[in-house]
Formats: structure tokens, sequence, C-alpha cells
């Protein structure tokens, strides 16, 4: 299980995600929007799920995202945004599951670090 | 320094403003209830006396209190409209105000969120491109320019988060800038940092964003050519009141003991680095001092106005 999922609707960002994590030796799936990300099957056979917060998505963005699937995921989440609304960091206070949070813009060693912290490097 | 206004505030402001104007308007309404009771009294007891009486004194009107204290009462009542439309006025343009304030603060976050995610897709073709890149060289330069731009996020989100205030406090500011570039060029594990500078220090934001850039090339020069292999990096900031302003001194372990010429890659001897640095003082209105000939050791030292 060396698997990470990216949560991205920028295609850029995406691409360039999934080649920094290939590149770290990870095999990578990506989702574009929260409805694609409904239809995994199983997200413990992640070892972490990098998660843009603002997936331009009026109904969901990226917490809203983790809420619903948290209590069928064990994985830690990685929220990556370029917000530095306070508003944030708030709603993600009190919530009972490993994750961090990456204010982008983000370098290739922000991504490694991150899953350093979480001892998956 | 810039005036902080923040919306609660403003809001609160008129909260209040509209609890005065409420009583205003109770004491306009007692008033005009009080003064047409006592016309009343005086109409019914005018009526009733006039049926047995010739003469009737308004005095002896039976519930009528006195006319002196009917005038006042009209007096007291007119006093408080005035009072009450200044009040409304300012009560409705502190709620405008408020909303002004909060459309710009949600502009503000929203174009600071779009600067971010912008800087964030430049990194990410930058960083494909470097993948794609022949030679170390163009790799390192693309590398290079993602910790720039990287920088220049950091830079943009303290300034950002200091708009309200006006300044930036700078001892945060700096260590932000530090951590940041350390973490791009893969430095963070094995770098001591020493900073010292006044904790109350804050500059207007332009100033403090060619500040933090002076700080991020010298970090990354550091990063780069100070030590070499496994050698541990370490570097000093410190800045203190000059009799010109404020005076940056900056440092690493990076010199060469016994050496007789320096490493041609330092900055301020040639290349980009120097051109960069240059301009980034310029924009600072400071000086650079020209102590880069001695060999065994790496500083800098510049004076900027305060």
């Amino acid at each position: 299980m060396n698997a990470i999922l990216v949560i991205e609707d920028e295609v850029i960002i995406q691409l360039f995600m999934e080649q920094t994590l290939l590149r770290a030796g990870y095999t990578v799936d990506c989702c574009d929007s929260p409805r694609e990300v409904l239809q995994v099957p199983d997200f413990n056979r992640y070892q972490a799920i990098f998660c843009d917060i603002g997936l331009g998505d009026r109904e969901m963005d990226g917490i809203d995202l983790f809420m619903r699937i948290r209590e069928t995921c064990a994985r830690p989440f990685i929220f990556v945004t370029g917000s530095s609304d306070l508003g944030t960091a708030r709603r993600l206070n009190g919530v009972h599951h490993p994750y961090r949070l990456l204010r982008k813009p983000v370098v290739e060693a922000d991504i490694l670090q991150a899953l350093g912290e979480l001892g998956l490097v | 320094m810039a005036k902080s206004l923040e919306v609660p505030s403003v809001f609160q402001r008129a909260e209040v403003l509209g609890i005065v104007e409420s009583l205003a308007c109770a004491g306009v309404v007692a008033a005009l209830l009080l003064l047409s009771l006592q016309l009343v009294a005086l109409w019914a007891g005018l009526r009733n006396q006039a049926a047995g009486a010739a003469m009737v004194r308004v005095e002896d009107v039976p519930g009528f209190i006195f006319p002196a204290r009917v005038a006042l009462l009209a007096l007291v009542a007119l006093s408080f409209v005035p009072v009450m439309l200044a009040l409304r006025w300012a009560n409705r343009r502190a709620l405008r105000c408020g909303r002004d304030l909060e459309s710009v603060q949600l502009a503000l976050r929203e174009s600071h969120h779009r600067i971010q995610n912008n800087l964030q897709s430049v990194i990410a073709m930058l960083e494909l491109q470097a993948v794609a890149a022949p030679g170390v060289e163009e790799r390192t330069a693309l590398r290079v320019a993602q910790s720039r731009l990287r920088a220049a996020g950091v830079l943009h989100e303290h300034l950002c988060q200091s708009v309200e205030s006006g300044q930036v406090v700078i001892v945060r500011h700096i260590r932000a800038v530090i951590d940041a570039a350390l973490v791009a060029l893969g430095r963070a594990a094995d770098t001591r940092v020493v900073v010292k500078l006044p904790q109350s220090l804050a500059l207007a934001p332009d100033r403090a964003f060619w500040l933090g850039a002076i700080i991020n090339e010298l970090v990354t020069n550091s990063a780069k050519h100070a030590v070499h292999g496994d050698d541990r990096l370490a570097i000093g900031v410190w800045i203190g009141r000059d009799a010109r302003g404020l005076m940056l001194k900056y440092g690493d372990n990076g010199g060469r003991p016994g050496a007789t010429s320096p490493s041609p890659k330092r900055l301020g001897y040639q290349g980009n680095g120097r051109k960069l640095m240059g301009a980034f003082v310029k924009q600072l209105r400071g000086c650079m001092g020209n102590n880069f000939n001695n060999p065994s050791q790496h500083s800098v030292r510049i004076v900027f106005p305060n």
C-alpha cells in the first residue's frame, strides 16, 4: 500500500502534485470534483489524501467533503488552500482526525515535509 | 500608521447608536404622551367647570399640573427630535460603513486567494518544465525560481494579514520568510537559525515586502553556496536601530577559513544575485555595506531608513 489520493480541481496543480508524489515513490490517483471522490470505493487503500479546499463546487468544498467521508476513512488528510481566511482553520478545530493544512503556493519540499510530519516518508 | 478599522467594531458601534436612538425615541414618545394627557386634562377640566363657573383659571383645573410644566414638556419632546434624527443618521452611516468594509474585505480575501492559486499554477508549470529540463543547471534555475515565487506567496500572505493594522510585525515576517526559503531549498532540518531583532519592530507593508525579498535572497544564497555536503548551515539575522534608521546584519557560516579569495558564487560578487539584491535594496531606499571582501567570513550589512 503506497498510494495517495489527490483531490484537486485545477489540472496543472493536480499534475504537479501527481508528478511530485510519483517521483517520491508513491502511486497516485487523482479526482477533480467531490462527486468523483464520493465514487471512490475504499479510501483506506490510500496512505494519505491530499485535498484542495476550494474545489470549485458550490455545494461542497474540501472540508465538507472531508466531513462527509471521514467516517469511512481512517487515513490522514492533507488540506491545501490558497486562502488565509481564519474561518478555514476554525472549521477544522476540534476535528479528531489526523490532518495537515498547507498554504498555497507549495513546492515539492512542502509536500514531502507534510508527509514526513505524518510519518509517511 | 493607518487606523485600524474592523467590521465587528463598526457594527458594534452601530448597535450602540441604535440603542441610544431607541432611548431617544422612547423619550420623545413619553414626553408627547405626558403632554397629550395634560392637554386632555385641561380640556376636560375647562369643559366641566365652564358649566358652573364664569371665570376659570387653568391652575384650578383638576389633573392639570401647571402651564409652565406643559411648556417644559413640549420643549423636552421637541429637543429629543433633532437628537433622534442625528442618531438615526449616524447609525445608518455606521451600518453602511460596516457593509462597505465587509465587502472590501471579502474582495481582498478573494483576490488574495486568486493570487496564491495563480502563484501555485506558475510553480506547477515551472516544476513540470524542470522535470523535463535536460541539464542540472536548468533544473536548478527553475527550482530557484519556484522558491522565489513561494517566498513571494509567503510575503503576500503576511501583507494581507497586516492590512487591518497597516503595519507588519517584522520578527514574525522574517521568521516566516526564512522558514519558507529553507523548506523550499530542502535545508529546513539541518539549518540553525538565529534571529535577533526588537519584538515591537513593525514596518509598512511595502517596506516589509522588500525586506522579506532581501532576506529570501540571502537565505537562498546561503543554502546554495555556504556549506557543502553534510555540513550544517547556520545563519543569523540581526536588525537594530542605527543613526540613519535601521541596520540589517546577515551572516552565515559559509566562510572558508584560510582562503585567500572569496567564493565567486557568494552573493555580491557577480551574476543575477547581485543585480537582484541591488534592486531590492534600492526599493528599500537603503544602502548595502561592501564587506564581502573577507573570504573567511560571509556577512552582509544593509542600512535603510525606518
